[in-house]
């Protein structure tokens, strides 16, 4: 019901309740008969349920819309003061007032979540600055740790050529000073000392070479299907006929003839390099022995000896270039064989593992796989 | 004949370098490692000593270090040959008392000039002390007293 028609409703009976009784006193003679108390209780109903009437309309007028403002505060829900906005007195205002507030109210919800979300984005982006920091820094250092690792090679290698080169120069300062005055036997030692030392260089300048390839990405692998025993006893006559070694070998195949598909100039640097380290360490010259067996897709080479070992704290460091064991003082040699030989295992996807004791012996177990991937070489020359 | 220790871990420039001090009326010894260097040092106490630094198992630093701490060594000539051509690091073996250094590739000229003057000052030396001690021992008026541990001798004049 329409709050007006609350209102007709309560006036009209006001209206009977004070109109009404009076029409009786003005036909005082019909009820003159009533006896006077009567009219004094009367009286006092009126005035009580006038005053009952008069809360009733205070409740309705004043009260209630001020209870339906206050829910409506506290609910946040602005259609409740519909209706009293409808009025044109203060309440109404009141009421007016009340949406507007909650029309603004709105306006500034959204700009402040606008605004948050805003200041989540710039934190989002400062965050992503962050990390792009992090990541050029971490760049940076990579590149720094990558010069330090070249001048420290390159000082390394200045000095690996010097030692070399002395003995040449040297060698030769004496044939030129002591030419005359020496047998020929004399000067044949002396020029096996040169022809020595610059073996030692062409030696180190193609390890250099392929570590350095390796570097910038210039090594590549290209498998070819071969016969892994001939090609092992094959390395070993070069090896024999190079580094005139009496080399003694053992040579063990499990499996009739394992045929592989790799490349055979890794293979080559990767066996060459550990056979004659083998033979190398080993003052007593046992023999070294290599033995293939083959585990599902994978061929592993065993070589042993029972050389001078590595020393346990030597051996972790053992892959790094121009690093030597503490033991290997009498033994000519670079220090870049088994780095290299690490590249070319790692080229071929394989493994490999050493297991030392000093003054007992090595074992290094090489894993490769039977059949190796051809990493492509117009691919790479794209990316350099 | 003066006597020098050869302290090289590369076989064919310690031959090399041998011959050459050979032919130049010295008598060598050699090492090629520097635990069998001082060994060679303390008991053939040689003239002088020429030793290469970047060596495994003992670097000559640490040869130098060694010897300088015997007292029957401590007066031996030490020249150091080495690749090593970095300032820093001539600098370093100057203050561990060096005598003096030659870098490689050598030159026999510059080294057969080295060790004639560093031998050469090291006689001087000692001749002078010699002089010293014996104008000491000239113009004592009454005795000189030399005591041992365990040998007490009287020098009367």
């Amino acid at each position: 019901m329409k709050i007006k028609n609350k209102f007709l409703i309560v006036f009209l009976v006001a209206f009977a309740i004070t109109i009404i009784p009076n029409l009786f006193i003005i036909r005082g003679d019909v009820l003159a008969w009533l006896p006077f108390p009567f009219w004094t209780a009367l009286s006092i109903l009126r005035f009580i349920v006038l005053l009952g009437l008069f809360v009733v309309a205070v409740h309705l007028w004043i009260i209630k819309p001020l209870n339906l403002i206050a829910k409506s505060l506290s609910l946040n829900n602005p259609d409740l003061v519909n209706d009293i906005t409808r009025r044109r007195d203060e309440i109404g205002r009141i009421g007016v007032l009340l949406q507007q507030f909650f029309e603004q109210t709105r306006e500034l919800t959204t700009v402040i979540s606008d605004k948050s979300k805003a200041l989540e984005e710039v934190a989002q982006s400062e965050a992503h600055l962050k990390e792009s920091k992090i990541e050029i820094t971490q760049s940076l250092n990579k590149q720094q740790e990558a010069n330090r690792i070249k001048s420290q090679f390159i000082s390394l290698v200045s000095h690996e050529f010097r030692t070399p080169l002395a003995a040449i120069s040297s060698n030769i300062q004496l044939l030129h000073r002591y030419e005359d005055k020496w047998p020929h036997k004399k000067k044949t030692v002396v020029l096996k000392r040169i022809q020595e030392g610059i073996q030692i260089m062409i030696n180190l300048l193609e390890e250099i070479t392929l570590l350095s390839k390796d570097q910038s990405g210039r090594l590549f692998v290209y498998p070819e299907e071969f016969q892994l025993k001939h090609f092992i006893v094959d390395l070993i006559d070069e090896l024999k006929k190079n580094s005139e070694l009496p080399l003694n070998l053992e040579i063990n195949v499990n499996e009739e003839t394992p045929h592989i598909t790799s490349d055979k100039e890794l293979l080559r640097q990767i066996l060459s390099h550990l056979i004659i380290n083998a033979w190398k360490f080993n003052p007593e010259k046992n023999p070294v022995n290599v033995k293939i067996t083959r585990d599902n897709n994978y061929i592993e080479i065993v070589i042993s000896d029972q050389g001078i070992g590595i020393p346990q704290r030597d051996l972790e460091h053992i892959w790094e270039p121009f690093i030597r064991g503490q033991n290997s003082g009498d033994y000519p040699g670079s220090g870049l064989g088994l780095a290299i030989v690490k590249r070319c295992v790692d080229l071929l996807e394989g493994s490999i593992q050493i297991r030392s004791t000093e003054n007992a012996g090595t074992n290094v177990e090489v894993k490769l796989p039977v059949k190796s991937t051809i990493i492509n070489r117009d691919e790479h020359n794209s990316s350099y | 004949m003066n006597t020098i220790l050869v302290i090289e871990d590369d076989m064919i420039l310690l031959e090399s370098v041998s011959d050459f001090l050979k032919e130049e009326g010295f008598n060598v010894i050699l090492a090629n490692n520097g635990k069998a260097g001082i060994e060679m040092a303390l008991k053939h106490l040689p003239d002088l000593i020429l030793c290469d630094i970047l060596m495994p198992v003992m670097s000559g630093y640490d040869v130098l270090i060694k010897l300088k701490s015997e007292i029957s060594a401590s007066l031996i000539p030490f020249i150091f040959m080495t690749a090593k051509t970095e300032r820093e690091d001539i600098l370093l073996a100057m203050k561990m008392g060096v005598d003096d250094y030659i870098t490689k590739p050598i030159d026999f000229d510059e080294l057969i000039s080295r060790i004639t003057k560093r031998i050469n000052k090291t006689h001087e030396m000692i001749r002078r002390s010699e002089i010293k001690y014996h104008a000491v021992f000239e113009t004592a008026f009454e005795a000189i007293l030399m005591i041992r541990i365990s040998v007490t001798s009287y020098v009367l004049r």
